[in-house]
């Protein structure tokens, strides 16, 4: 003999069942967890069904956004860019319309186009309702300094904002990077020297042969009055050595900056992946 | 009446376990959707999904363009394939395939396959007129080109126009004319290229003439094989530059006609299979 | 023999523009780093000469003392892509030496124009001009 309160738990337990996780929920979660398989191409399916399916608009923002973001974990950051902007027609209130303009400056960052960042975040500042988020916009403008290698602008603000650990890689690079400014002026003065100054020796030394030789080809036919020889030989010869020397010194800096920012990106994607760009 | 209940409730469970959207139906429908919004890797990997019931010739069709739209083309074959010979979209896929072949260069297998075609086709023949002009420069009668519509008859006769005044540089000529220095150049259009070339190989043999008489022996050989190689290689250059003139004119039609019938979406005027 | 060169070159175009264009016309993976993408990448550069290093001709090595003892110090002078010396290695592949050395001169005089080049394809803001444009192997 059941009583009659059995009957009704279980009447309960089938409704809670049937009614208690909606279709687009069930969809949601299961784009989500191929999302967070890092399954990204089938994610990108899997909410465009959400979308599909979501006749009320009601996770058009959400899906659009996560697309973006399976294509910018992809690397396909045009596409990234494209479905962000689709996000923020369809954002709801001011948080979102936030979130999706500093997601698509970090796109900027990424992409190196840090002057276009910087106008974007100049952007959301004057517009005056985001003032809570001000140590967001400052913290991003940081990052622009990092991928500007401006170290010194960069890590004041890490400093000021409490990240410690990018506090100190700012810190790290600033003495580890070349300058390459020093660099170029000291070959101007002695052809090879910018070269020694960035390790490169057997460069320095060759670009000072030749300079050394070339000049005094030149010198030497200018002393023997062949006036149109030396003009020759200084435009053919010379200049170009001491072109291609001012440019390998400017070269090598920028070359060593670069292996050793691609490092610190490394380093930074490998422990910091919840604070980058 | 309590395993009743239970056998419900689990049943219930996992009925509720299954996501709609994944139903046959469903997937077709979202397969669709992808496929007109031209994400075409997505859309066929939908359409794999359906069951032998839920494929028909609708759906070979749009696989079929699928795959000959990211460039597949044996798997779209593939496709074509199978759709019933007796089915109205048997012309469109077999319009398709022939785009295949036209965008393939394989006028020879196209010319066979619309003549193996037990209707005729107007598009497939309208394609096999344009592969031939653009491949193999064999000029339609000008009654075929009343067949074509407005905008279709003036790209036509426009190709054909190009066609008959083809004017190719030669590179005999250009190697000839180049015994002046530049001239040869100047001839196949590098107006800049041959004044360099004039002034650069005259330079160079004046300061060989130059050191020779002030006796300045070793410079002078230096000058003189400088001289003689700009001098002869401007002849060489003429003559290849007379063969890339040539070239880069042919491949310009191509790209061009290419890119118009792209736009005109290889003439399949009717064919719309997104509403 | 012009026809194949130009069907090869079309088609070469047709898939690139559909593959490039088109990011989702072929399955991708996650990046390893995304944000190392658009770095200069300094370090594939080297494994690229690296695994051209591997099969070498007595032009190749010619051209490789001349990259080391010269090219490498005289600066960035030219404006087409692939470079001069580069040119003449590879029209050494496709045609006989006189004729790769005479084309290479041409080459030097058309890099010497300082007026208007001509219509080059723009890579890498240089102006691409490959000897394969010239002759067909």
């Amino acid at each position: 003999m059941m009583s009659i309160y059995v009957i009704k738990c279980f009447l309960v337990l089938i409704v809670f069942n049937c009614f208690g996780q909606d279709d687009l929920l069930k969809q949601k979660d299961y784009a989500d967890s191929i999302f967070k398989a890092q399954n990204y191409f089938d994610a990108i399916k899997e909410y465009k069904r959400l979308m599909f399916f979501d006749k009320q608009d009601n996770f058009s923002f959400y899906a659009y956004n996560q697309i973006a973001k399976c294509y910018k974990y992809g690397g396909k950051f045009e596409k990234a860019s494209e479905y962000f902007s689709l996000a923020l027609l369809k954002a709801r209130n001011d948080k979102e319309i936030f979130h999706t303009k500093v997601n698509l400056c970090r796109l900027n960052i990424i992409q190196r186009k840090t002057s276009n960042a910087k106008r974007m975040l100049d952007q959301i500042e004057n517009e005056g309702r985001f003032s809570i988020y001000e140590d967001e916009i400052k913290y991003w403008r940081a990052w622009i300094y990092f991928f500007e290698w401006k170290w010194v602008e960069a890590s004041k603000i890490f400093e000021e904002l409490g990240k410690k650990n990018l506090y100190e890689i700012c810190i790290s690079n600033k003495d580890k990077f070349y300058s390459i400014e020093k660099a170029k002026i000291l070959s101007m003065f002695l052809p090879g020297l910018g070269q020694f100054y960035t390790g490169n020796y057997l460069s320095g030394f060759g670009s000072f042969l030749w300079n050394t030789l070339s000049a005094y080809l030149t010198i030497s036919a200018f002393y023997q009055d062949r006036i149109f020889d030396g003009v020759i030989i200084s435009n053919l010869l010379w200049l170009r050595f001491y072109k291609g020397n001012l440019e390998n010194a400017e070269k090598f800096a920028l070359e060593k900056n670069n292996i050793l920012f691609e490092e610190t990106l490394d380093f930074i994607y490998k422990n910091y992946s919840e604070e980058i760009p | 009446m309590k395993t009743i209940l239970i056998t419900l409730s689990v049943f219930n469970y996992l009925y509720c376990q299954i996501n709609f959207f994944h139903t046959q139906e469903n997937i077709k429908l979202f397969a669709d959707h992808l496929f007109c919004e031209k994400d075409y890797l997505r859309a066929i990997e939908e359409y794999v999904r359906l069951d032998e019931n839920f494929i028909n010739d609708s759906v070979l069709l749009k696989i079929g363009i699928s795959y000959l739209k990211i460039g597949q083309f044996i798997q779209s074959e593939n496709y074509f394939k199978k759709i019933n010979d007796k089915s109205p979209l048997k012309e469109i896929s077999n319009s398709f395939k022939s785009i295949n072949f036209l965008l393939n260069n394989k006028v020879d297998s196209l010319e066979e396959f619309c003549s193996n075609l037990n209707f005729s086709n107007e598009i497939i023949n309208k394609h096999l007129i344009i592969s031939k002009l653009l491949f193999k420069d064999e000029l339609p009668d000008s009654s075929v080109i009343t067949r074509f519509n407005e905008f279709d008859k003036k790209f036509l006769t426009d190709l054909i126009q190009k066609k008959i005044d083809k004017k190719d540089k030669s590179p005999i000529l250009a190697a000839s004319l180049s015994l002046i220095p530049g001239l040869g150049k100047i001839y196949t259009e590098n107006y800049t290229d041959g004044l360099t070339s004039f002034i650069i190989t005259n330079l160079f043999a004046y300061l060989a003439v130059d050191n020779f008489n002030k006796s300045h022996n070793f410079r002078g050989y230096l000058f003189s094989i400088t001289a003689i190689g700009f001098y002869l290689g401007n002849i060489v250059g003429s003559y290849y530059s007379a063969i890339k003139f040539n070239k880069s004119r042919q491949q310009k039609i191509l790209d061009d006609s290419f890119e118009y019938l792209k736009n005109r979406n290889y003439l399949l005027d009717d064919v719309n299979l997104c509403n | 023999m012009i026809k194949n060169n130009l069907i090869v070159i079309f088609l070469i175009f047709i898939l690139n523009s559909q593959l490039i264009s088109q990011v989702d016309f072929i399955r991708w993976e996650k990046s390893d780093n995304y944000l190392l993408i658009e770095s200069k990448n300094s370090l594939s550069e080297s494994i690229e000469t690296k695994n051209i290093n591997k099969k070498q001709s007595f032009i190749d090595v010619l051209l490789k003392v001349y990259k080391y003892s010269f090219s490498n110090f005289d600066g960035d002078n030219c404006s087409f892509y692939p470079s001069c010396s580069e040119f003449l290695a590879e029209s050494f592949k496709l045609t006989n030496p006189i004729v790769s050395i005479l084309l290479f001169f041409d080459r030097l005089s058309r890099d010497t124009n300082i007026f208007y080049k001509g219509d080059y394809v723009i890579i890498n803001n240089r102006y691409y001009d490959p000897p394969s444009d010239y002759i067909k192997k």
